[in-house]
């Protein structure tokens, strides 16, 4: 209700920098090892996205370019297509069954990419949209 | 034991989030929710849906409608006196009969469906008539009130004549701005 | 009036559902899930046996999961241009 003395806070700003290289340390944890432990690509593209999220809290720019991050998204997908067509509904998947752990890693990868970009674009498109 | 205060709690979260009047709040009490929601699901043994819950529903979904809050329906009402430097919440609480006003201004944007938002600024007030971000401005000059109203804004007649009505007691004036000519002549 | 049959009504059903459900544990017929948790491991050399569903064996939702993802995205590019709409 009521809200505290408006100032750009520099206890925030500190916060963020100082959880930065943790974020991402984190983030990629839980894509990588998604195939052996708890998590995987959507739950750690999640919490990169809080990356970008975070910078916004902070600085309020929009200097990151939107239409670059859909265009990698959306070849994204269609890598995201094609590797399980070729892996998993095609035979390679059961002719070299070694492989199964790098398709693993590889996939949740793709998918946690394509997951922090889409989710840092719906806020930021959201956030930056001036009503009105 | 832990299973029964967690489910408890979840179906108390989400009554008051559906009964709470001001909307942001309800948002923080949903945002508690899903963080509870996702103890829960730790403790059925599902980690994977437990971080996806926390990390979604818990935070950027929070945010996505703390924003959405922001961008559509927020009434703002900026709060400054004269030693423009030196405001803080406590003077708006301590004065009774002040806090009652800002009480009754807040009843007033919940009634016409409104999302009051009080800030108490530390700019000058030339400087906020520049900006033109608020709708509201009330400035103090010892026991004098000034209340300035945007004039875009539906809400003003109806707010004026309120104050008037309510509060001759108080020493108020009540101005209204344009948005173009930051500040012109006065209508007490 | 209404309001008091709505919460009637609810309270109602609510019970009904519980009457109908009680007593009953949810055991599905369930040899693929029986499968799936013996022979995880070898099938796909995951450790998870969740990400071994959702990249192997079922895969397809999680493809449509991503399309999911980008025609919202998509949308979002639609329907909030930056500063067209003024």
């Amino acid at each position: 209700m009521i809200e505290p003395v408006e100032k750009d806070t520099s206890i925030v700003a500190v916060i963020t920098g100082v959880l930065y290289p943790f974020i991402i340390v984190f983030g990629l944890y839980v894509i990588l090892n998604g195939h052996n432990t708890p998590g995987g690509g959507f739950q750690g593209g999640a919490i990169l996205a809080v990356l970008f999220i975070g910078r916004y809290l902070v600085f309020h720019t929009d200097d990151f370019s939107i239409h670059r991050a859909h265009l990698v998204e959306k070849a994204l997908l269609v890598v995201l297509i094609l590797v399980p067509v070729l892996f998993v509904f095609g035979t390679l998947s059961r002719r070299y069954p070694q492989w199964n752990e790098a398709y693993l890693i590889f996939m949740n990868l793709l998918i946690g990419f394509k997951v922090a970009l889409g989710l840092t674009i719906v806020v930021f498109r959201y956030a930056f949209f001036e009503d009105r | 034991m832990t299973e029964a205060i967690l489910l408890l709690l979840l179906v108390l979260l989400a009554i008051i989030a559906v009964e709470t009047q001001i909307l942001r709040m309800a948002v923080i009490f949903l945002g508690i929710f899903s963080l509870l929601l996702s103890f829960l699901y730790l403790y059925y043994g599902a980690p994977d849906v437990a971080i996806a819950e926390a990390v979604m529903a818990s935070g950027l979904v929070t945010l996505l409608y703390l924003t959405a809050l922001k961008r559509h329906r927020v009434y703002t009402i900026r709060f400054t006196n004269e030693m423009f430097r030196e405001v803080d919440d406590r003077y708006i609480i301590e004065g009774t009969r002040r806090g009652q006003l800002l009480r009754e201004i807040e009843q007033f944007c919940i009634s016409k469906e409104l999302e009051p938002q009080i800030i108490c600024t530390p700019e000058d007030l030339p400087s906020l008539l520049e900006k033109r971000s608020s709708d509201l401005i009330i400035r103090q000059e010892g026991e004098q009130l000034t209340v300035y109203g945007n004039q875009d804004n539906y809400f003003v007649d109806e707010l004026e004549m309120l104050i008037i009505m309510r509060y001759q007691d108080l020493n108020c004036k009540f101005i209204r701005y344009d948005e173009e000519l930051a500040l012109h002549e006065e209508a007490s | 009036m209404k309001q008091i049959a709505v919460v009637l009504f609810v309270v109602l059903l609510m019970g009904f559902v519980l009457y109908l459900s009680n007593g009953e544990r949810e055991m599905l017929p369930n040899e693929v899930s029986r499968y799936y948790i013996e022979n995880f491991t070898a099938d796909t050399g995951a450790g998870n046996a969740v990400a071994a569903i959702y990249l192997n064996y079922r895969m397809y939702d999680t493809i449509f999961e991503a399309l999911i993802l980008i025609t919202s995205v998509i949308g979002m590019m639609h329907f909030f241009t930056i500063g067209g709409n003024k």
